[in-house]
């Protein structure tokens, strides 16, 4: 029962982050955003100085849990910016970058193996709560985003996305449309990097190296852009993967788990990004 | 090929489902009448050698516990887990372990890892017995579920200063590695600097497989500490002695037990002799550490190293603890306070609070024997 | 203590630029950046230590060069080139999953642990340095100026440049566009190969290594400004430069972070590179 609730809570957190990856931010701006991991991170280093530094406990955790959503979405604003001015392989090295800054800063704010003993707000110390709490975010995002897509108005992101210039000529605010899907996924990031900083305790930066990145965005590729089953589908190769590699290699074999997974999800990398780029959910790619 | 979507998508999610509920099915395992306990190791990364050597000692133990048990004693059983030095994965591995019924664990390697699981740790009354982890408040933050048989930091510093205050070493400079093993080391450091009238001129952190050492060698340099603590891992600590050699940075090195084992001199070649180190003592008459070292050479080929008998230590005092408390934890916490035994590294022995009482250290050098580089105890 | 910081910081920046200049010419003939390129540099490096334990020195240098060069224009030829019709951001991409599989593959062969050389070096007397550190200089120094003497002066570079200025006319005009860029390939190999084996030598290497590089170099390279191989190399060296101060007064990780954030303002503000030309994407 306890790897049930640990596996739909981890679940849960990793379907926020593709949500926000393959959804909102790739969804409806188009741009490559390799490195939104830096966002998930930023979250979760958030949470870390404020429970751990600053030694915040009980009701006012939620605190420093929207503090660190509040975060993201500042951070998530030098992408944003960054569009105004570059776009297509630019903004894939920007991207990364951000998300090597991230890493670099936790490591140095944390220590190479981060933050541990982090305080879970009031009410959610159990693991289940935790899950049904994770699960209820998720639902609220999902259905977020599908209000977006049945909204009267989605054509105007659409044609703000495909033909840029055509927007701006119609008198569409394309950079304010833009930079607000780029605050909202950092925000939804950033939420999800809490959470997994409640879930686990712990900071752990080598959960937001850039390889880590790397595979996640191969996951929301491959689950689909601009579609919440593909999420769903992603997350649960995500998880599911790694559940059976460790459960197969267990004990002094356990050291070849993580590795077989990199393997394995490299390889979807360049399969999905070459021969699946709409991936098994998606109706377009990026 | 046009699979609608729809079916596609709940294919995917039964699959899911239907491969958890197996792997669930698979790993329920039925009561045994084994003795078990388990041993979280770091088998890769940067510390690996050291996992390995400890799972040597703790195997022989086992196998030495085994042989000798009584007709109707259960026989003992250690389920190794890997932890890749990091510590959610240890925590990950300690939920393993406890969901497979394991109440007593042998090791938690690495201080961070140790203090990490202890939450859940004390949540779960689960008993720890650790032969390496020396941050110095464990015992304390471990509310009686943490004991170890490895004196803390604080005592290897003294007799680290105690050791430069005999050489008439008067500035040091301290090389840390910046995690919590690392720091906890410097913090010891500097609270009983004084107390041996030395002065820390200099403390540089040092990250993880740093490229180059040749700034931190130089600034060292230009700074004149006479004595260089180095409390950072073997690897590293071998290419910053590479680099010393190379800027002839005259200086004494001093270090803890992890520099022992082969890591340190195979980075630093020529330049590891003479670096000096201070290890909890064995005694070297002790028969049965003799009878140990034999073993361990036939069956592994190399010298035990101090990780090795603190394994084989745990794992045999653990065993007992574990038979006199008849499987309970409660009892066993109980138990430790008054528990006292004669371990190839000297007498192990806790005080009222549960904290190792710690024994001498050893001071060794390294010196070149053939082309080899060992370690032999340092003469005035 | 500062000249000797300085020493130190040119001689890194060597190196750095030498890696930089691999990415560089990648760049400049598929207008990819390739983040397989500084593990090509792990897997020579690892390549030299197995071979070095059975076979003498030089024997092991040459044999393992030859096997990265190889490995690049295999990698080049085979997964590369047929891919750069969807695009040079799903190459890009490819490239990173091929690097993330050979760190896995590596780490499965020799597991993560720092895997060291036998040859023992002993610096230069009078100059504290390392043989192998010398040697780099006049190995950058003259392939940068063959570089710019072929491409200026012959048949063949001069075609390489009709590459690079414009792809679809060059295979108008019957320019063996593939031929050329295997070789402009096979030259970043060596580039990679040489550090490698420097590398190998000096600190040991785990698979993870040639990630640190990559960061240094793809910044170097970025900030340079990608079209300008002067440009690469400049920064290169400055980038050695400020590491080594960085570190003697901060951290190895200040350094670290310094660089990126240097290259994230560079790319806000003049995404073409220091030293670049005006690009066409902005």
């Amino acid at each position: 029962m306890e790897l049930i609730i640990s596996l739909l809570t981890k679940s849960g957190i990793y379907a926020i982050f593709i949500l926000s990856l393959n959804n909102i931010v790739m969804g409806k701006t188009g741009y490559w955003a390799v490195g939104h991991l830096a966002l998930f991170a930023f979250g979760a280093l958030i949470t870390g100085i404020m429970t751990v530094i600053l030694g915040i406990s009980g009701i006012f955790v939620y605190l420093a849990f929207v503090i660190s959503i509040f975060f993201s979405g500042i951070l998530s604003l030098i992408p944003a910016i960054s569009t105004l001015r570059i776009r297509g392989d630019f903004f894939i090295f920007i991207s990364i970058t951000l998300s090597e800054i991230v890493r670099v800063g936790a490591e140095y704010i944390a220590g190479p193996s981060g933050f541990s003993n982090i305080s879970r707000p009031l009410g959610l110390s159990s693991d289940s709560s935790l899950m049904y709490f994770t699960l209820l975010i998720f639902l609220i995002a999902a259905l977020y985003s599908y209000s977006m897509k049945k909204h009267p108005l989605k054509n105007i992101s659409i044609l703000a996305r495909v033909a840029e210039s055509s927007a701006l000529s119609f008198g569409i605010n394309v950079y304010n449309l833009r930079i607000k899907m780029f605050i909202l996924g950092g925000m939804l990031a950033g939420m999800s990097g809490s959470l997994f900083a409640f879930y686990s305790n712990g900071t752990d930066p080598q959960r937001f190296n850039i390889n880590e990145a790397i595979m996640l965005f191969a996951l929301a590729i491959l689950g689909g852009v601009d579609s919440i089953r593909g999420t769903i589908i992603a997350t649960i190769l995500y998880v599911i993967t790694i559940f059976v590699l460790e459960s197969l290699f267990r004990g002094p074999f356990g050291i070849y788990a993580p590795r077989l997974v990199s393997i394995f999800f490299g390889i979807l990398l360049i399969f999905s990004i070459n021969f699946m780029p709409k991936g098994i959910m998606g109706k377009r790619s990026i | 090929m046009k699979l609608n979507k729809n079916i596609v998508f709940w294919i995917i999610i039964i699959v899911a489902i239907v491969v958890v509920g197996s792997f669930l099915f698979l790993s329920k395992k039925g009561k045994t009448d084994k003795i078990r306990m388990a041993s979280l190791l770091p088998l890769d990364g940067q510390v690996a050698a050291y996992g390995e050597m400890m799972r040597n000692g703790q195997t022989l133990a086992m196998e030495e516990i085994n042989l000798n048990k009584k007709v109707n004693e259960p026989i003992l059983e250690i389920l190794f887990f890997n932890t890749s030095h990091k510590k959610d994965v240890a925590l990950d591995r300690l939920k393993e372990a406890v969901r497979n019924g394991i109440k007593f664990i042998a090791e938690i390697f690495g201080s961070d890892q140790a203090e990490h699981c202890l939450s859940y740790a004390i949540q779960s009354n689960i008993f720890i017995l650790s032969g390496v982890d020396t941050k110095p408040d464990l015992i304390e933050k471990g509310q009686g579920n943490f004991y170890r048989i490895m004196p803390n930091d604080a005592a290897a510093t003294e007799f680290l200063l105690q050791w430069a205050n005999d050489l008439k070493i008067k500035k040091i400079a301290i090389l840390y590695a910046n995690d919590d093993w690392g720091e906890g080391l410097l913090n010891a450091a500097i609270k009983n600097c004084s107390k041996y009238n030395i002065e820390l001129i200099e403390q540089r952190d040092i990250s993880r497989n740093q490229p180059s050492f040749s700034a931190v060698v130089t600034q060292l340099k230009s700074s004149g500490a006479d004595g260089i603590f180095l409390f950072i891992y073997p690897d590293d600590g071998g290419r910053f002695l590479k680099e010393a050699a190379r800027q002839n940075l005259m200086s004494k090195y001093f270090a803890t037990e992890n520099f022992t084992g082969t890591d340190m001199i195979k980075s630093a070649k020529d330049a590891a002799e003479g670096v000096m180190l201070v290890v909890p003592a064995t005694s070297p008459e002790n028969p049965k550490l003799i009878e140990f070292k034999k073993t361990y050479k036939n069956r592994f080929g190399n010298d035990p190293t101090i990780f090795s008998i603190k394994g084989y230590d745990a794992v045999n005092v653990l065993h007992d603890i574990i038979i006199l408390s008849d499987n309970e934890v409660a009892k066993a916490k109980e138990i430790i306070k008054n528990y006292s035994t004669e371990g190839l590294s000297g007498k192990l022995s806790f005080d009222e609070n549960g904290e190792f009482i710690p024994g001498v250290y050893d001071r060794l050098v390294f010196v070149k024997i053939g082309d080899n580089y060992v370690t032999r105890p340092f003469l005035e | 203590m500062i000249f000797d910081l300085l020493k130190f910081g040119f001689f890194y920046g060597i190196l750095i630029a030498l890696i930089s200049l691999g990415f560089g010419l990648i760049y400049n003939i598929m207008k990819i950046v390739d983040f397989a390129h500084t593990d090509r540099i792990t897997l020579s490096s690892y390549l030299f230590i197995i071979l070095n334990e059975y076979f003498n020195i030089y024997f092991s240098i040459t044999i393992s060069i030859l096997i990265c060069i190889l490995f690049t224009i295999l990698i080049e030829r085979f997964l590369y080139s047929p891919l750069l019709k969807k695009g040079t951001t799903p190459v890009m991409m490819t490239s990173f999953g091929l690097s993330i599989i050979l760190q896995s593959i590596l780490a499965l062969i020799f597991s993560s642990a720092l895997k060291v050389s036998s040859i023992s070096e002993d610096a230069i007397t009078g100059i504290g340095l390392y043989p192998r550190e010398l040697i780099l200089l006049p190995i950058l120094v003259v392939s940068i100026f063959l570089l710019n003497n072929w491409l200026k002066n012959y048949k063949l570079g001069k075609a390489i440049r009709a590459i690079v200025s414009n792809r679809e006319r060059a295979i108008f005009f019957n320019v063996p566009v593939k031929r050329l860029q295997s070789s402009i390939f096979a030259i970043s190999g060596l580039f990679a190969g040489i550090a490698g084996i420097s590398i190998a030598i000096g600190s040991g290497i785990t698979p993870t290594t040639g990630f640190k590089y990559m960061i240094f170099s793809f910044s170097a390279c970025l900030v340079g400004g990608l079209k300008s191989l002067w440009g690469i190399i400049i920064i290169g060296v400055l980038f050695g430069i400020l590491l080594v101060f960085a570190e003697a007064f901060g951290s190895a990780l200040l350094s670290e972070a310094l660089v990126l954030c240097i290259l994230v303002i560079v790319l806000l503000v003049k995404p073409e590179g220091l030293f670049g030309e005006k690009l066409r994407i902005i």
